[in-house]
């Protein structure tokens, strides 16, 4: 044989070689589905519960109430009926006695003392906290009255974040 | 020998036979037989497997834990003109194939500003320039623990070259930006006498900035609008995933499927007003700053501690009539006694209208507090309303409270057993 036969057949070998690798990759090879994702229950819950790690006041600049409010949409909630069923309102581990429940909203009022290291108040704040449960989504409203309070309120929630919760008592 | 070479070349040929006949097949199944193959990856919450097998953490911890997206983002619109426009984007996934609690990481990159597709100008780059390529225009933070963040230049790049674990079925995967866009132009050429246009192929190598946008498009034109959701984004022309083989130890890319599709969760906050302060952003930080605010005089809200007032009136007490006294005693039910001892800072005040419209609906007249009405119960102000009368603080009622202050009218007069109080308060007459 030629020199050049060696080569030519060197080449098939290889290629051969190299396509039958690919021939056998494609002839295995079957579609595949790698996980799942579900997030169809992502847009309703079953009872109300907001949890976020801080809260910001917002002060309409042409108010001049001296109202800062902290307004949330979020999503709706199945069944809550407040003339049926009886719930309580928790926030942050402390409940929040006194709420007015309506058929679909709720209203509370929070009373909050800051203490400075002598033990003397150094500011009072007041919250009232609105939820409304609508077809489509739930409101969530917190007011208070002056920057002080709301700042206030605003460090306290940075430093303990904000867990609110409506719970059916059964 | 001879006869060994000859044997030897027909092998040979042998072979190359082989050769091209398995070329042929080949390229007869590749080009006439094959049919597509498809493969989809779905990359759905990125919690630690050691976090879901815990028997160790309650429900509620292990809620806490219970959403960890691959990418997160926070886009506040400034739609109400009340702060600053504010987008950021966070990816969460491991550091390694464990896909343990301890691998965590995540990496962020923030805009200050509205920053929209249509900004973005489609130029040709090389790969050399694109792999390392971070645009400036970002804050870049970093964290393996979600509470402490940092940037600079100690943190992971979000560039090409960066390629994060993440959990898919459970298992350990890569996810590496690697996509391009290519588009042709023409070119006349002189050598055609400029009546031949050239094509040539430009390749725009993707950067985290063309992600960033992508996912801002996304959310700003998600049809629930303003709020929290969770949408599902299609990562496939930007991202290559790769399985983790066991047995390698190697992260193995699928070059063999047709059509390869990566879908992701994409968890986000839509809002209508404008950033306000640092606390608001997902890293806690604000183009670099850990205090930012964009109110000027800013109020000092250091505190030692926080009280949450309770004020306690006619409605949340019990009632127990006395004929000897011809009237009610009042004192604390255990429910509510109960509820207060899981609220170890709560700070109770009592009103007590003895003329109030709840006792005369129910037709009742107070003429004390009952024994043990407030034992071991912390009050910080009793006050009590009402006209001319005479009011019993029958034994213990008040032992343990340690009241504060005790408020009450004018016209009342108290007759207070021994020991039905064991602390010093101070008295305001209305």
């Amino acid at each position: 044989m030629k020199w050049y036969t060696y080569l030519i057949c060197f080449i098939l070998i290889v290629v051969g070689v190299f396509c039958g690798i690919e021939l056998y990759r494609e002839v295995k090879a079957e579609s595949y589905v790698n996980g799942s994702i579900d997030i169809s229950n992502k847009f309703s819950q079953e009872s109300f519960n907001y949890s976020s790690t801080s809260v910001v006041f917002y002060h309409d600049l042409y108010d001049d109430t001296d109202t800062y409010s902290f307004e949330k949409d979020l999503l709706k909630v199945e069944d809550f009926n407040g003339e049926k069923k009886e719930y309580k309102v928790i926030l942050n581990d402390y409940v929040l006695i006194g709420s007015e429940i309506n058929a679909g909203s709720v209203f509370s009022v929070v009373n909050m003392d800051f203490y400075d290291t002598n033990g003397n108040i150094v500011c009072n704040s007041t919250m009232k906290i609105s939820i409304q449960f609508l077809s489509n989504k739930t409101q969530l409203t917190l007011v208070t009255t002056g920057q002080e309070s709301a700042s206030f309120l605003e460090q306290y929630f940075s430093d303990n974040g904000i867990r609110l919760r409506v719970i059916e008592i059964l | 020998m001879k006869t060994l070479k000859v044997i030897g070349n027909c092998c040979f040929v042998f072979l190359a036979i082989i050769g091209l006949c398995v070329s042929l097949a080949y390229g007869y199944y590749h080009f006439f037989v094959k049919d597509i193959t498809t493969g989809t990856n779905y990359i759905d919450n990125q919690i630690a497997l050691d976090i879901v097998a815990s028997d160790d953490l309650t429900e509620e911890q292990k809620n806490e834990f219970e959403e960890r997206y691959f990418m997160e983002a926070n886009f506040f619109s400034n739609a109400k003109n009340n702060g600053i426009a504010l987008q950021e984007l966070k990816f969460n996934y491991f550091t390694d194939y464990s896909l343990s609690s301890n691998a965590y990481r995540s990496t962020g990159m923030q805009y200050l500003g509205d920053l929209k597709q249509s900004d973005l100008v489609i130029t040709e780059t090389t790969e050399q320039e694109a792999q390392r390529y971070e645009s400036s225009a970002f804050s870049y933070y970093d964290t393996t623990n979600g509470v402490s963040w940092e940037g600079n230049k100690l943190r992971t790049q979000l560039n090409r070259e960066s390629a994060f674990t993440i959990k898919i079925d459970n298992r350990a995967f890569q996810i590496q930006l690697t996509g391009t866009y290519e588009w042709t132009t023409y070119k006349r050429s002189w050598w055609s006498l400029w009546l031949y246009n050239q094509p040539i192929t430009n390749i725009l190598y993707y950067n985290y900035l063309n992600v960033f946008a992508d996912c801002m498009e996304a959310i700003r034109t998600n049809n629930q609008g303003y709020g929290d959701y969770y949408i599902t984004v299609d990562l496939s022309e930007y991202f290559t995933i790769r399985e983790y083989d066991m047995s390698s130890g190697k992260y193995k890319e699928d070059n063999v499927t047709d059509i390869i599709k990566n879908y992701s969760v994409l968890k986000f906050h839509y809002d209508e007003n404008g950033a306000r302060n640092s606390t608001q952003s997902l890293f806690g930080i604000i183009d670099c700053n850990p205090s930012y605010d964009i109110v000027e005089e800013e109020i000092d809200t250091t505190y030692w501690q926080e009280r949450m007032v309770y004020t306690l009136d006619e409605d949340d007490f019990s009632y127990r009539y006395s004929d000897v006294y011809q009237g009610y005693f009042f004192s604390l039910n255990m429910d509510t006694k109960k509820m207060f001892d899981e609220m170890p800072r709560a700070k109770v005040n009592i009103n007590i209208d003895l003329n109030s419209q709840y006792f005369k609906d129910k037709n009742i007249t107070v003429v004390g507090l009952d024994y043990n009405a407030f034992e071991g119960f912390e009050i910080d102000t009793l006050t009590i309303k009402g006209n001319t009368q005479k009011i019993y603080l029958l034994k213990k009622s008040l032992y343990d409270t340690q009241l504060q202050t005790f408020k009450y009218s004018n016209g009342l007069t108290f007759d207070i057993a021994q020991n039905a109080i064991n602390n010093e308060y101070s008295e305001v007459v209305l």
